[in-house]
């Protein structure tokens, strides 16, 4: 049998150094805010004519967007000349064209005086003749149809508007030409401060509420409250760890990511539920056995299980990771380090913490801890 | 075989059938609306995988008076509501959010200015007419045989608009405005110019307004001391004709503007005025469809991919429990899908996310009890006893873990509700349905479904279901 508990200290210490680091990257970088937790203005703008990042950047000062930054990717597209169309017989065309080329299909319109010059966008590729002729057979004969590849430039600034958005594309369109501008994503900043603060409270409030749970579950056994705090300890453990590698990393964070730290914090509790209901049940069978023995023989027996589920569950999201939609990627990413932890977690430092506060490890632990700051 | 287990079964078969038609049919039932979805499924998708704009607005409640901003919030929904359904939105979605905000989710609308346009606008038409002073300078203007543009001198402030009042048959001295208009007004073209006019139609009070206003207005056929009437949209300038004759029966028409202008005007005041005025959009997102379209499929994909290897995993690891598991995790299925459409769910990719979470958690809960199942048949008990004994044992596990998981839901949703992300909500909800659903499942299907196997020739070899290799004959005489 695995000794899973005489070793505690070596797991608390591994799982101590690695949210270390995770913690120092969080103080030091800082996460990577989407702009819905930190306010701002992204949009893709597509120009007709040739136009330098540069000019872009510099234009974009002149209307007060310094702090515009910008990335640049080039489109091909199809322009059409001479076919005005209003926004919903846009819609119904992207939609045959989709039909009929069995791919994704986007059609914007730039900006012109009359309204009538338009980029489609392909998901595959297809030659001109073919798409002159659809549309003809569509009932738009007689268009004309030019394959480019044109500048197209993801643009992120600070809170723009409504009012102030049209502006600029007017004033863009003056000094740079005709533009198409989408994707547009745009959050105000007492909007994002409040998602921040309820997504915090919403930790929070989850982290009370299974505290409150787990510990009126297991009320039946000598100090309940501990296998609450300990729960807990182990999903801030998983929620730190999966918030140091994105910051570590970079990587961006949105309402998707929240939603996956909080489902691994669900997935974490569920993990170490199952090995304390082991200890709850194999406590109330014999309590005069040895405590220790007693967390090493349920992490045992739920070994199997344990495995299983996060295998089962790995399974299904390692798929999703490789074959899954680019737009969820950095969700399923979280999700997945987040079980393989949550895993960890619950074998290795929840029941463990439950023994050392048991024991009154923990009480020493603090002890010394402060006695040595006071000494310091 | 006993006879509870039968009535078990059949009360399974029954619900799958239910569930079944609840799935397959496309206008079947559902509490909150029925309206079906557009995809095959009559599944409603949301916006991030149907594609459209989502606007946020704050409703500015400093000036409502004593009116309750509850009820003023509501109104502005159903004006909102109005004007999006004239405007050929399907499915909207129009949802107060805490106190003073408004979300509107917009599907297949991809043109966001005439959208923000559209639903920002208060929309208060009134009638004016210029200030003493403001009169003899135009006047002045005429003699001079100068004929001065309204809108110009307006802008500039060279002439002053007061609220056009007038006092009715019953004493009642009130302001013109869009609160006296039918609901017919309309977009007309004039024959004469061909240039686009909104004609409109009062009330009874309004055109009892109108005739007295006319009429002060009004001094004789081509005059050059015919007043002008001016028009105004939220405090803006529109037109201002001058009153040709005395206009008896409440027929008017605004002129002056576009087409696509007076379009959206005629649909404006249609819908009427905003009670309340709305600042912002403080979020504004336009989404493209393709995005999700590919995600939708590939994620499906994906989905199926990975159940598929978890099932040839269950099914190797754990035998015939492992198969029974597979029928339960199909009824699960159904059960879910019939679940979202009859509440119901919009599908968001967030929800997908949450779904096969879920079929995860269903995994595991059959897993618990299958590994229990193995304990108690290794510690030498019967197939009955073991199968009791094991859901006995792995039941306090799969409330508490499941319950510890509904709790997250809960905070989630409240969370998703109060901030209008409609994704977070999504994925609470679709969580939540899959968390009590698979608790259902286990404890109830995989149950009846395992005791089947009590008494019959493969109860025999118990190795297929986890216990140890050796035959144990008591097993086909044991009752339940």
């Amino acid at each position: 049998m695995f000794d899973f508990v005489s070793r505690k200290k070596w797991f608390f210490l591994g799982s101590g150094l690695v949210i270390l680091i995770g913690i120092i990257a969080l103080v030091a970088s800082g996460l990577n805010l989407g702009v819905e937790f930190s306010s701002g203005t992204t949009m893709t703008l597509l120009f007709k004519e040739d136009v330098e990042q540069g000019d872009l950047q510099a234009a974009l000062a002149t209307l007060e967007h310094p702090e515009a930054i910008i990335h640049h990717s080039d489109k091909e597209a199809f322009v059409v000349d001479g076919l005005e169309l209003n926004s919903n017989e846009r819609a119904q065309l992207a939609e045959s064209l989709e039909s009929r080329f069995d791919t994704t299909v986007r059609i914007e319109e730039f900006s012109s005086e009359d309204n009538d010059t338009l980029a489609i966008m392909l998901g595959e590729t297809a030659d001109k003749g073919t798409l002159s002729e659809q549309l003809s057979n569509l009932g738009y004969p007689g268009v004309s149809i030019e394959l480019e590849t044109l500048n197209s430039y993801i643009v992120r600034t600070g809170t723009i508007y409504a009012d102030e958005e049209d502006q600029i594309k007017q004033s863009l369109h003056n000094e740079l030409g005709s533009l198409a501008s989408y994707d547009v994503y745009s959050i105000d900043p007492d909007v994002a401060a409040e998602r921040v603060n309820y997504t915090t409270w919403a930790m929070i409030v989850a982290a009370i509420g299974i505290l409150l749970y787990i510990t009126w579950a297991f009320r039946k056994l000598v100090r309940p409250i501990s296998y609450g705090v300990c729960a807990v300890v182990a999903l801030a453990h998983d929620a730190l760890f999966v918030l140091g590698v994105f910051a570590l990393f970079q990587i961006e964070v949105d309402s998707m990511f929240v939603i996956a730290i909080l489902t691994v914090i669900g997935y974490s509790v569920n993990n170490t539920i199952v090995i304390f209901d082991r200890i709850r049940e194999n406590r109330r069978r014999d309590v005069t056995a040895n405590f220790v023995s007693i967390v090493n023989a349920s992490l045992t027996e739920t070994l199997g299980r344990s495995l299983n589920t996060s295998l089962t569950t790995l399974f299904v999201l390692l798929a999703l990771l490789f074959f899954g939609g680019e737009s969820i990627s950095n969700f399923i990413l979280a999700l997945t380090i987040g079980v393989i932890i949550g895993t960890y977690s619950s074998l290795f430092i929840a029941g463990q913490l439950v023994v050392a506060w048991e024991q009154g490890e923990l009480g020493r632990l603090f002890k010394r801890i402060s006695l040595r700051g006071q000494q310091g | 075989m006993n006879r509870g287990n039968l009535i078990r079964l059949a009360i399974i078969i029954v619900l799958v059938i239910l569930a079944l038609c609840e799935v397959l049919v496309k206008d079947a039932p559902s509490i909150q609306d029925s309206s079906p979805g557009n995809n095959s499924l009559g599944m409603r998708l949301g916006l991030d995988l149907s594609g459209g704009t989502h606007l946020v607005y704050k409703a500015n409640l400093t000036d409502i008076g004593e009116e309750d901003p509850a009820d003023a919030m509501q109104g502005a929904i159903e004006i909102i509501w109005r004007r999006v359904d004239a405007y050929g939105v399907t499915e909207p979605v129009i949802q107060k959010q805490g106190s003073d905000r408004i979300s509107v989710q917009l599907p297949g609308i991809r043109d966001m200015q005439a959208a923000v346009s559209l639903i920002g606008q208060t929309a208060e038409l009134d009638f004016r007419e210029l200030s003493e002073d403001s009169w003899q300078l135009v006047r002045s203007y005429f003699s001079e045989g100068v004929f001065p543009n309204y809108e110009y001198l307006t802008e500039e402030g060279t002439i002053e608009w007061i609220p056009a009042n007038a006092t009715t048959s019953t004493g009642l001295t009130a302001h013109l405005s869009g609160r006296h208009l039918k609901r017919t007004t309309r977009v007309v073209m004039d024959p004469n110019t061909n240039e686009p006019e909104v004609a409109f139609e009062l009330n009874s009070e309004g055109a009892e307004l109108f005739k007295k206003i006319t009429e002060r207005l009004y001094v004789a056929e081509n005059s050059l001391d015919n007043r002008p009437l001016g028009i105004f949209l939220d405090g803006n300038y529109v037109s201002s004709p001058t009153v040709q004759s005395v206009i008896p029966d409440g027929q008017g028409r605004i002129t002056n503007m576009a087409l696509s202008d007076a379009r959206e005007l005629s649909l404006l005041l249609n819908a009427g005025a905003l009670p309340v005025p709305l600042e912002g959009p403080i979020v504004r997102e336009d989404i493209d469809p393709t995005l999700g379209a590919d995600s939708i499929n590939k994620s499906l994909i994906a989905g199926v991919t990975g159940l598929i290897i978890v099932l040839a995993f269950i099914i190797l690891y754990y035998r015939i429990p492992g198969v029974v598991a597979g029928g339960a995790l199909l009824v699960y299925g159904i059960l879910v899908l019939a679940a979202f459409k009859l509440i119901p769910v919009t599908l968001t990719l967030a929800g997908i996310a949450a779904f096969i979470l879920s079929i995860g958690m269903a995994v595991d809960a059959n897993v618990l009890i299958f590994e229990r199942l193995r304990e108690e048949l290794r510690a030498g008990r019967t197939l009955g006893g073991a199968i009791e004994t094991g859901f006995n044992r792995a039941w306090t596990a799969i409330r508490d873990s499941n319950i510890s998981t509904l709790i997250t839901c809960g905070i989630l949703y409240w969370m998703g509700d109060t901030l209008a992300i409609p994704s977070v909500m999504g994925f609470a909800l679709t969580l939540a349905i899959g968390v009590v659903l698979s608790m259902f499942t286990a404890i109830f299907v995989t149950r009846t479904f395992l005791r089947l196997f009590i008494g019959s020739q493969l109860a025999g070899n118990l190795s297929l279901f986890g216990g140890a290799r050796t035959r144990q004959t008591s097993t086909s005489k044991e009752q339940e």
